[in-house]
C-alpha cells in the first residue's frame, strides 16, 4: 500500500518572523542582520519611497532580525510542531506565568507582508532624498531636530563652514601669530556663497 | 570629562588628502576596513578634512541596534565584526562624519576589501550578494601608541589633537575677548 509521504511544509517547521508594519521605521537593521538575504530594502527615488521586501521561503528563522529590530516591529513565533510541546509546558506551570504566542500557520503566512513601501525624507538643504522619513521621525524623539533634517553631506559642509566662524574667535595656543586676521567682510561673503550654493543644487534637482 | 578629538585648521589645510591616505593605510595594516575615516569637505574658502568629534553622549552609540558602537575610555569605537550596516548611526551623527562603506571579506587573508564607496540606499542587486555594508568612523587610531596617523602626516600641521588643556585655553581666550569687548581693559593682556 503505497501512500504518499506526508508533505512537510518547511514554513511550519521553522520559527517564523511576524512583522508589524505600523511599528517599522525602515531603518534597515533587519536587512543587514539577515544572513539568508530574505529581506531587501531598495529605494525608488522617482516615487520618493523605499521598498521593503520579504521572501518567506528564503527565511531560515534564525531570529537575528527580531533581535536587532530597533522598534520591536519583528517578533519570532515558534514553529508548529514545537508549539504543541510549549502548550504542555504551559499546562504544567503552577502559576500560569507562561504565555505562548500562536504559531504561524499557512493562512497567516500567506497574509504576511511581503512587500511594502515607506516614504523617503528630503534634505532641507540640497533637496536629495537621503533616508526613510519614519527613521528620521524615530530619531527625532530623542535627538535634537537641528541636524536631522539635512543629509550627511550637508551636515559636513555646515560643520566645515562653522569652522570659519570658530577661526575668527579661537587662536591656537602654540602660534597665535600664525592665524590670519580676517575682517567681517570675508565672513559675510562666505556665508552668502554657502547659501546660494545650497539653493542652486536644490533647484537643479 | 571632555574627550580628545582632532580639529582641522581651515587656514592651513591645502586639501592634499595626505591625511586620508594615511588613515586608509593605517587601518589596512590593522586589518580594519581600508577606507579613510576623514571626509574632505569643500567650502567657499577652501577644503577642510572632517572627522568624528568623539561626542560625550555619542548619539551613534545610543541608536546602534546591535551595540557595535561603544565608548572605550576616551574614544567612541565601532566594532566592525558586530556592525550590520543598517546606517542608523549615519542619520544620528550631528556632523555627518560616519559613512556606510561596501566591503568584501576575503577568506584567505581575512582582510576586508573595500571596492567602492556606496551609500546604503544606492546599491545594485549584485553588489548586495557580494558585499557587506559596514559603517566607518574615526577611532582616533586607538590601537596606535603614537597617536592618530593623520595628525602625524599632515605637511602643514593643519590637523590638531585637541585635549582638555587646549579647551581650557580656548575658553579662557573667549572669556578674555568678551571681557575686553565690554570695556574691562586689563583682561586683554
Amino acid at each position: 500500500m503505497a501512500e504518499n509521504p506526508p508533505v512537510i511544509n518547511h514554513l511550519q517547521t521553522r520559527p517564523q518572523p511576524v512583522y508589524r508594519q505600523d511599528l517599522c521605521i525602515a531603518c534597515g537593521a533587519c536587512v543587514g542582520a539577515c544572513r539568508a538575504s530574505a529581506r531587501t530594502l531598495r529605494p525608488d527615488f522617482e516615487k520618493a519611497r523605499v521598498i521593503w521586501r520579504f521572501v518567506p521561503e528564503a527565511c531560515t528563522g534564525c531570529g537575528r532580525c527580531a533581535r536587532y529590530c530597533s522598534t520591536g516591529a519583528i517578533t519570532i513565533t515558534p514553529p508548529g510542531h514545537l508549539h504543541e510541546y510549549f502548550q504542555i509546558i504551559r499546562r504544567y506551570c503552577p502559576t500560569g506565568a507562561i504565555t505562548i504566542t500562536p504559531p504561524a500557520d499557512e493562512l497567516t503566512l500567506s497574509k504576511a507582508v511581503k512587500e511594502t513601501s515607506f516614504p523617503l525624507q528630503k534634505c532641507s538643504c540640497c533637496g536629495n532624498h537621503y533616508a526613510s522619513a519614519f527613521a528620521i521621525a524615530h530619531l527625532a524623539t530623542f535627538l535634537p531636530d537641528t541636524f536631522l533634517s539635512t543629509c550627511t553631506a550637508c551636515r559636513r559642509s555646515k560643520t566645515a563652514h562653522s569652522l570659519t566662524l570658530q577661526l575668527l574667535k579661537i587662536h591656537p595656543p602654540n602660534s597665535p601669530a600664525d592665524v590670519p586676521v580676517r575682517d567681517s567682510g570675508s565672513l559675510f561673503e562666505s556665508r552668502v556663497s554657502y547659501r546660494t550654493e545650497g539653493s542652486k543644487r536644490g533647484r537643479a534637482r | 570629562m571632555p574627550r580628545q578629538f582632532i580639529i582641522p585648521d581651515k587656514a592651513k589645510c591645502l586639501g592634499c588628502c595626505t591625511c586620508l591616505a594615511a588613515c586608509m593605510l593605517t587601518h589596512r595594516e590593522e586589518g580594519a576596513v581600508p577606507c579613510p575615516r576623514l571626509f574632505l569637505t569643500p567650502t567657499a574658502q577652501g577644503s577642510v578634512p572632517l572627522q568624528c568629534r568623539q561626542c560625550d553622549q555619542a548619539p551613534c552609540a545610543e541608536v546602534c541596534p546591535v551595540h557595535a558602537i561603544e565608548v572605550q575610555g576616551e574614544v567612541v569605537v565601532l566594532n566592525e565584526k558586530k556592525c550590520v550596516g543598517c546606517g542608523i548611526c549615519v542619520l544620528a551623527c550631528p556632523i555627518g562624519c560616519i559613512e556606510i562603506q561596501a566591503a568584501r571579506q576575503t577568506a584567505a587573508t581575512g582582510i576586508t576589501l573595500t571596492t567602492s564607496i556606496l551609500l546604503p540606499l544606492t546599491r545594485s542587486e549584485q553588489d548586495e550578494k557580494k558585499m557587506r555594508k559596514i559603517a566607518v568612523k574615526c577611532n582616533m587610531c586607538y590601537f596606535r601608541p603614537e597617536g592618530p596617523a593623520c595628525v602625524k602626516v599632515c605637511p602643514t600641521e593643519a590637523l590638531r589633537l585637541v585635549d582638555e588643556e587646549d579647551i581650557r585655553f580656548w575658553n579662557l581666550q573667549r572669556r578674555q575677548a568678551y571681557a575686553s569687548s565690554i570695556g574691562f581693559q586689563g583682561a586683554a593682556e
